[in-house]
C-alpha cells in the first residue's frame, strides 16, 4: 500500500476499533464474554502497529518520498474563517517515527495485556473503547501537521486520560483523581492555545512546518512569548513541577493506563513538542533555560518523594516525574536527540515496570502497599525477572537502555556548560538507582509479609500478561546498544539528525567530537559508578536476594537514618509529604478560592438581584400611591402607554435635533 | 407552481400560527391528535426550513427571499421579511429545537396541554418572525409576541417559584424592549427629518443604507444605541442584567428551558450584530470598549458562580451568562475571526445548552430533584444516559472535534488579536468550564448510588429510546459542525463582511458629556 494510504489508516484503525466498540461492545460481552468485546480493539491497533512499522521504516530510512525531511499530506480544510484557516494533515518525519515506534508498540502490548488484566471486569468493553480511543488521539498528536490539529489531540488525549483514570468511577478517589488531572492539564493547555493564537496573530499559520520556516523573522521577545506558552502547555502535559500534581493521583486507573498513558506515551507529549519546536526554543534562549531549570528541579524533587512512597505505583510515578525532567533538562540545554533517546527507552523500560507492578498486585489480589509485599520473586518468577531487568535498565547500568540515554543526556549538559543540571542530573542517577532497588528489595526480597489469607494464592500471571513483560524486556536490554552506538555517531543520531539540524545550528552549538578516552568516558565511568552505588546503598539498607547474592533487610538501619538529625527527620516528612503541594493547591483552590466564588454568588444574589428586585418594590410602591390611576380599563393602559413613548420620542428627537 | 415563488418565509413563519389554531378548535379529551398536530405543524416549518437552507445562496451577501407588502403606507411601514446567511442558519436553529421541543414535553406535561402547544407554536412565530424581519417595526412586534408565550410557558408549566420567575423574565425584558421601540420610533422620525418622506422610515436595508452614507447625527446615535444595545443585553443576557436568566431557567418546564437557552437569548446576539452594530456604528464603537470588558466580567464571573450552585438547572444557567460573553465579546471586538467565532458560538451554544437542559429534563421527570448533592452514582445504573450527558459535557467545555471549540477558539484568536490580555481572560475560561463542568459530572454520575437515588427503585430508568431521539439530532450536529465547521462559517460569510466593512469605515463618536 502507498504511504499516503497507511499514514492515515495508523490513525483511522483505532478510531474505528473505538467506535466499533462504543457501538456493539456491551452487547458482544454480554453475549459473547469478554474477549469477544476485546477483539476488534486489539486487532485493529494490532493492524495500526503494522502500519505504523512500515512508515516508520519508511521514514527512518528516508525512502520516497520521506526523503530527509520527512512528508505531509493534507485531508480537509477543517476552519476557513476568512483569512483564517486551518487544513487538516499529517505529517511524517523522522522524530514522528520515533514516537511512532514507541506510542504503537507499548499501545499494542499494553492492549494484550489488558486482555488478562481485565478479564476480571464487567466493563472490559469499555475499557477497551478507551484505550482505542486513546491510542487515536495519542497518535493524531504525533502525525498532525497543524498547531491547532495537535491541540485538538492534545485535548482528546486529556479526555482518554480522565476516561481512564476514572475508570472505576464508583470510587470517589478514582473519580477525583480523573478531574483533578483534567482541570491541572488545562492550566498548561490556555498557555498552550494563548500560545497559537500568538503563532498565527505573527505569522498567519497554523503549518508546524511553515512556523517553524518563518519563525525566524520574529523579534526575539515575541520568539521568546511563544517558546513560553507553548512550554506552559508541555509542563502540564508532561506533569512537570509546577502542574506535577496529577499525576501520582492519576494511579487511581487501572494499570495498564498507567504503562500505556502515564509513563509510555500522553506524558511524553511534552517532550515531543518542545522537540518539535526545537527551532523556536532554540531562539529563545532564556526559555531554554527555563526549560532545563523546570526539568532539573522536578527530577530531583519527584526522587526524593519516591524515597518514601509505599505504594507500588506511587513510587513509578514519582519516577515518571523525575524521568521526564531528565528529558526537559535535555531540552533545555540542547540534546535534543539524547532527550527523544530517552524518552523512547523510558517508554520501554518504564511501561515494562508499570505493566510488572500490575502483575505484582494481581498476584497479591489488590493490593499495592509494598509494606505488604516482599518476597515474592521466587512466587511470580517471570514478573519479578522482567522487573529486575528493567529496574537495572532505569538505574543506569550499562549496558541496558537508561544508562545509555541518561548517560548522553548529563554528559550534553556537561559539554554544554550547563555544570549544575549535570551535577544534579547524576546526583538523581544515584537517587533513581537507590529507590528503584528499595522498591524491589521490597516488594520481591526478603521475608513475605504478605496477608496470610492471599498468601497461599499467590500465583503468575497468566500468558495474556506474562507474554507482553518479555517482549518489553527485549527494548529494554537492546534499544541502547542499538540506538546509542557507535558513541557520538550513533544510529538515532544519523536518524534525527536533519529534524534537530536547525535548531543545532541556531543554538550556536557545533557538536564536539565524541572522547571515550577522555571526557566522555570519564563521565560514563562517573554515572555508571553512581548509579551502583545507589543500588548498592540500597540493597544494604533493604536486603539483597540476587543469585548467590544474600544480605538481610536492615530497616532498624533506615529507621536510624531518618532520625539522625532535624535535616534528615525535615526531608523525611518533605518527601512523605510530597513537598506539601497538594496541601498548597488545596488551600489556595479549594478552600480560599471556593470563598471567593460563594462570596461572588452572595454579590450577585444580594447585591445585583438585590438592585433589581428593589427597584421593583420601588415601583410598585410607587404604583400603589397612583392607583387611582388603574382603571382597570386596558384601553386606558394602551393611552397611557402610547402618550407615554411619544413623550419619550419627542425628548430623543429634542436631543437629536439639538446638535 | 414554482417552489422559488412560494413566499417560503412566511410559510416557515406562519405553518406553526395555523397548527395553533387548529388545535384551538381540538377537543380537550384528545391530547394524543393535540400532541401530533403540534409535531405536524413544527415539523413542517422544519421542513421547509431546510428547504430555504437548501436555496439559499451563500455567495449572494444580499438579503434573499424577501417579500414585501405595504402594511401601514402612511408611515411606509411594510411587512418586508428576508434572510442573509446569519438569519437562515437561525431560523434552521429555531426550527429544529422547536420540533425537539415539542416531542420532549409530549411526556413531561399532563395539565393544559393544549394551551401549552398553542403557546409553543406561537412562540415559534415569535421566534423565526425576529429573525427575518427587515421592518424594524415589524421586528418590534415579533419581538413582543414571542414574549408572551415564554411568559405562560415559564408561569403556568414551570416549577415551584414560578411566577416570581416569569415576572422578574417579562418585566425585564420589557424594560428593555420599550425602550428599544422608543429608539426605534425616534430612528424613523430622524430619518423623516431628514428626507422629508415616511418611505422607508422603518426600513432596516434603508436605514443601514442611511446610517452608512449620512449617518444619524451623534447624540441620537448614542442614545438610541444604547436603547437599542440595553434592550439585547437584557436579552442576551450581558452581566450585570443577567439576573433574570437563573430564575427563568430554573423555574421553566424542560422545554421552556430549551427554547430560552437555545433561542431566546440568541435574539439579543442577533439584534446586535443586524441593527445595534449596523445602524449606529460610531456609538458601538464609543461603547465597545466598556461592553467589552462587561463580557470579560461576564465570561470569567459567570463560570465562577456557576461552580458553587447547589441547583443542576441553575448551573447551567450561570454557564450561559459565561457563554453568551464570548458572543458579545466576540461581535464588539469588530474582527473577522471575533465575529465569526461570536456566530458559530451563538448556535453552538443553542445546541450544547439546550441538549444539556433536554438531558437534564429527563432525569427530573423520573427524579423530581434537581438539587446536585442529592444525586450520585448514576453512571452505574444509566450508562447510556451517563454517556449522553457526558458527551454535553465536553462539547460544553470547548472539547475540540466537537464544535464547542471552533467558537470558542475563533472569539479567542480575535480578541488575542485585538489586545493579547483580553485573550488570556478569555482563554482562562477553559479552566473554569472544566472546572464546574466536571464539578457536576463528578457529583452526579460517579461514586456510589447516593441514598436519595436508591430510593426512588424502579422509577429510575435509563433515557428511552424517544427522549434519545430528541438528543441524537443535537449531538449529530454537534459533532457536524466540530468537525466541518465551514458548513456554518461559509455560509454566514457575507453577513459577517457586510457587517464588518460598515462598522470599521467609522470611527467612534465622541461621548456628548465629554466634549
Amino acid at each position: 500500500m502507498p504511504y499516503d494510504t497507511l499514514i492515515p489508516l495508523i490513525a483511522v484503525l483505532p478510531l474505528a476499533g473505538f467506535v466499533f466498540a462504543t457501538l456493539f461492545g456491551r452487547r458482544l460481552q454480554a453475549d459473547y464474554g469478554r474477549l469477544a468485546a476485546a477483539i476488534v480493539p486489539l486487532v485493529m491497533v494490532g493492524l495500526a502497529w503494522l502500519a505504523a512499522m512500515i512508515v516508520a521504516a519508511g521514514a527512518l530510512s528516508g525512502a520516497a518520498p520521506f526523503g530527509q525531511h520527512g512528508h505531509g499530506i493534507s485531508f480537509w480544510e477543517w476552519i476557513p474563517a476568512g483569512q483564517f484557516s486551518v487544513t487538516v494533515g499529517f505529517f511524517v518525519d523522522a522524530l514522528t517515527a520515533c514516537l511512532l515506534i514507541v506510542v504503537t508498540t507499548v499501545g499494542l502490548l499494553v492492549h494484550v495485556y489488558s486482555v488478562g488484566y481485565m478479564s476480571h471486569d464487567g466493563g472490559t468493553w469499555r475499557f477497551f473503547a478507551y484505550l482505542n480511543l486513546f491510542m487515536f488521539s495519542m497518535l493524531v498528536l504525533v502525525l498532525a501537521d497543524n498547531f491547532l490539529v495537535i491541540f485538538v489531540a492534545w485535548e482528546l488525549v486529556g479526555l482518554s486520560s480522565y476516561l481512564l483514570i476514572g475508570f472505576w468511577f464508583p470510587r470517589r478517589s478514582a473519580s477525583l483523581a480523573a478531574k483533578k488531572a483534567f482541570i491541572v492539564n488545562r492550566v498548561g493547555d490556555v498557555g498552550f492555545i494563548l500560545g497559537i493564537a500568538l503563532i498565527w496573530v505573527n505569522l498567519h499559520t497554523l503549518n508546524v512546518q511553515d512556523v517553524l520556516a518563518g519563525i525566524g523573522k520574529l523579534d526575539s521577545t515575541t520568539i521568546s512569548w511563544i517558546a513560553l506558552l507553548v512550554l506552559c502547555g508541555a509542563v502540564g502535559k508532561s506533569a512537570q513541577f509546577p502542574l506535577h500534581v496529577w499525576l501520582p493521583d492519576a494511579m487511581e486507573g487501572p494499570t495498564p493506563v498507567s504503562a500505556l498513558i502515564h509513563a509510555a506515551t500522553m506524558v511524553n507529549a511534552g517532550v515531543y513538542l518542545i522537540a518539535r519546536n526545537s527551532p523556536i526554543f532554540a531562539q529563545a534562549p532564556q526559555v531554554m533555560v527555563v526549560v532545563a531549570a523546570i526539568g532539573t528541579f522536578t527530577a530531583i524533587m519527584a526522587a526524593s518523594i519516591a524515597f518514601t512512597q509505599t505504594d507500588i505505583k506511587r513510587v513509578l510515578a514519582y519516577s515518571t516525574l523525575s524521568q521526564i525532567g531528565y528529558m526537559f533538562a535535555a531540552l533545555g540545554v540542547g540534546a535534543w536527540t539524547a532527550a527523544i533517546f530517552h524518552l523512547m527507552a523510558h517508554g520501554f523500560f518504564k511501561g515494562l515496570l508499570f505493566l510488572d507492578s500490575g502483575s505484582v498486585i494481581h498476584a497479591v489480589h489488590d493490593e499495592q502497599d509494598m509494606r505488604k509485599m516482599g518476597g515474592l520473586a521466587r512466587k511470580i518468577p517471570i514478573t519479578y525477572w522482567t522487573m529486575l531487568i528493567a529496574s537495572i535498565a532505569i538505574a543506569g547500568i550499562p549496558p541496558l537502555a537508561g544508562f545509555f540515554s541518561k548517560d548522553e543526556i548529563l554528559g550534553e549538559a556537561f559539554k554544554n556548560g550547563f555544570l549544575w543540571v549535570w551535577a544534579i542530573g547524576f546526583l538523581v542517577a544515584a537517587m533513581t538507582a537507590f529507590y528503584m532497588f528499595r522498591l524491589i528489595g521490597l516488594t520481591f526480597w526478603g521475608k513475605s509479609r504478605v496477608d496470610p489469607a492471599v498468601e497461599p494464592e499467590i500465583h503468575e500471571s497468566g500468558r495474556w500478561m506474562t507474554i507482553p513483560l518479555m517482549i518489553l524486556a527485549i527494548p529494554t536490554v537492546l534499544a541502547g546498544l542499538v540506538l546509542g552506538l557507535p558513541f557520538g555517531n550513533s544510529v538515532l543520531q544519523g536518524w534525527l539528525r536533519p529534524v534537530f539540524e536547525p535548531a543545532v545550528s541556531l543554538a550556536g552549538r557545533a557538536e564536539q567530537p565524541f572522547a571515550l578516552f577522555g571526557l566522555d568516558g570519564v563521565l560514563i565511568l562517573a554515572s555508571a559508578t553512581i548509579a551502583a552505588l545507589g543500588i548498592v546503598v540500597a540493597w544494604r539498607l533493604f536486603g539483597v536476594d540476587l543469585g548467590p547474592l544474600h544480605l538481610k533487610a536492615r530497616l532498624d538501619q533506615v529507621q536510624a537514618l531518618v532520625e539522625a538529625s532535624p535535616v534528615s527527620r525535615f526531608l523525611y516528612r518533605a518527601s512523605l509529604n510530597k513537598w506539601w503541594f497538594d496541601d498548597l493547591n488545596d488551600l489556595l483552590f479549594i478552600r480560599i478560592g471556593g470563598r471567593v466564588a460563594y462570596g461572588m454568588w452572595w454579590f450577585d444574589r444580594v447585591i445585583i438581584d438585590g438592585a433589581v428586585n428593589g427597584s421593583g418594590r420601588l415601583v410598585s410602591s410607587a404604583g400603589g400611591g397612583l392607583r387611582r390611576v388603574q382603571t382597570g380599563r386596558v384601553q386606558n393602559y394602551a393611552l397611557g402607554i402610547a402618550i407615554g413613548l411619544i413623550v419619550m420620542a419627542a425628548a430623543y428627537l429634542a436631543i437629536g435635533a439639538g446638535r | 407552481m414554482n417552489v422559488a415563488d412560494l413566499p417560503l418565509l412566511s410559510l416557515i413563519t406562519f405553518v406553526p400560527l395555523i397548527g395553533a389554531i387548529v388545535i384551538a378548535f381540538l377537543p380537550r379529551d384528545q391530547p394524543g391528535l393535540i400532541r401530533a398536530v403540534a409535531l405536524a405543524s413544527a415539523l413542517i416549518s422544519f421542513g421547509l426550513s431546510l428547504l430555504l437552507l437548501i436555496g439559499f445562496n451563500p455567495t449572494n451577501p444580499a438579503f434573499q427571499y424577501q417579500e414585501v407588502h405595504d402594511w401601514i403606507p402612511a408611515f411606509g411601514i411594510q411587512y418586508k421579511v428576508g434572510v442573509d446567511g446569519l438569519s437562515t442558519i437561525l431560523v434552521v436553529l429555531t426550527t429544529t429545537l422547536s420540533w425537539i421541543s415539542i416531542l420532549a414535553s409530549f411526556r413531561p406535561i399532563k395539565t393544559s396541554l393544549k394551551e401549552y402547544m398553542i403557546s409553543f407554536l406561537i412562540l415559534e412565530v415569535g421566534l423565526v418572525g425576529v429573525f427575518i424581519s427587515l421592518d424594524l417595526f415589524l421586528f418590534y412586534i415579533f419581538w413582543e409576541v414571542e414574549l408572551v408565550p415564554m411568559y405562560l410557558i415559564i408561569g403556568i408549566w414551570g416549577g415551584a417559584n414560578r411566577i416570581y420567575a416569569t415576572l422578574k423574565f417579562v418585566l425585564y425584558t420589557l424594560v428593555g424592549s420599550l425602550l428599544m421601540l422608543v429608539a426605534i420610533l425616534a430612528t424613523a422620525f430622524t430619518f423623516q427629518n431628514a428626507t422629508g418622506s415616511w418611505v422607508g422610515a422603518f426600513d432596516f436595508i434603508t436605514l443601514r443604507n442611511f446610517a452608512v452614507t449620512s449617518g444619524f447625527v451623534g447624540n441620537l446615535q448614542l442614545f438610541a444605541f444604547l436603547a437599542f444595545f440595553l434592550a439585547f443585553a437584557i436579552k442576551v443576557p450581558m452581566f450585570p442584567v443577567h439576573t433574570w436568566l437563573p430564575d427563568a431557567h430554573t423555574e421553566a418546564p424542560t422545554a421552556g428551558s430549551v427554547m430560552l437557552a437555545a433561542i431566546l437569548l440568541k435574539l439579543g446576539a442577533y439584534g446586535m450584530i443586524r441593527f445595534a452594530v449596523p445602524l449606529f456604528p460610531g456609538a458601538a464603537h464609543t461603547f465597545a470598549p466598556i461592553i467589552i470588558v462587561l463580557s470579560l466580567i461576564g465570561i470569567v464571573y459567570g463560570a465562577i458562580v456557576a461552580l458553587v450552585q447547589p441547583d443542576w438547572k441553575r448551573l447551567i444557567a450561570y454557564s450561559s451568562v459565561t457563554h453568551m460573553g464570548f458572543v458579545t465579546l466576540g461581535i464588539f471586538i469588530f474582527q473577522e475571526q471575533g465575529l465569526q467565532g461570536a456566530i458559530v458560538q451563538m448556535i453552538n451554544h443553542g445546541l450544547i445548552t439546550g441538549g444539556l437542559f433536554l438531558l437534564v429534563g429527563v432525569m427530573y421527570e423520573r427524579t423530581h430533584d434537581r438539587t446536585i448533592a442529592k444525586f450520585g452514582g448514576l453512571a452505574g445504573r444509566t450508562p447510556v444516559y451517563t454517556a449522553a450527558f457526558g458527551f454535553f459535557v465536553f462539547a460544553s467545555a470547548g472539547l475540540p472535534g466537537l464544535s464547542g471549540f471552533v467558537g470558542e477558539f475563533l472569539v479567542l484568536l480575535g480578541s488575542f488579536a485585538f489586545n493579547p490580555w483580553v485573550g488570556a481572560v478569555t482563554a482562562s475560561c477553559m479552566i473554569w468550564a472544566a472546572a464546574y463542568l466536571l464539578y457536576m459530572f463528578q457529583q452526579i454520575f460517579t461514586g456510589q448510588l447516593s441514598d436519595f437515588l436508591r430510593g426512588l427503585g424502579d422509577h429510575l430508568t435509563d433515557i428511552s429510546p424517544i427522549e434519545m431521539l430528541t438528543i441524537l439530532p443535537l449531538a449529530a450536529l454537534i459533532v457536524a459542525f466540530g468537525l466541518f465547521p465551514g458548513l456554518i462559517l461559509h455560509l454566514v460569510q457575507g453577513s459577517v463582511t457586510t457587517v464588518l466593512s460598515e462598522v470599521q469605515a467609522v470611527s467612534a463618536i465622541h461621548l456628548f458629556f465629554w466634549q
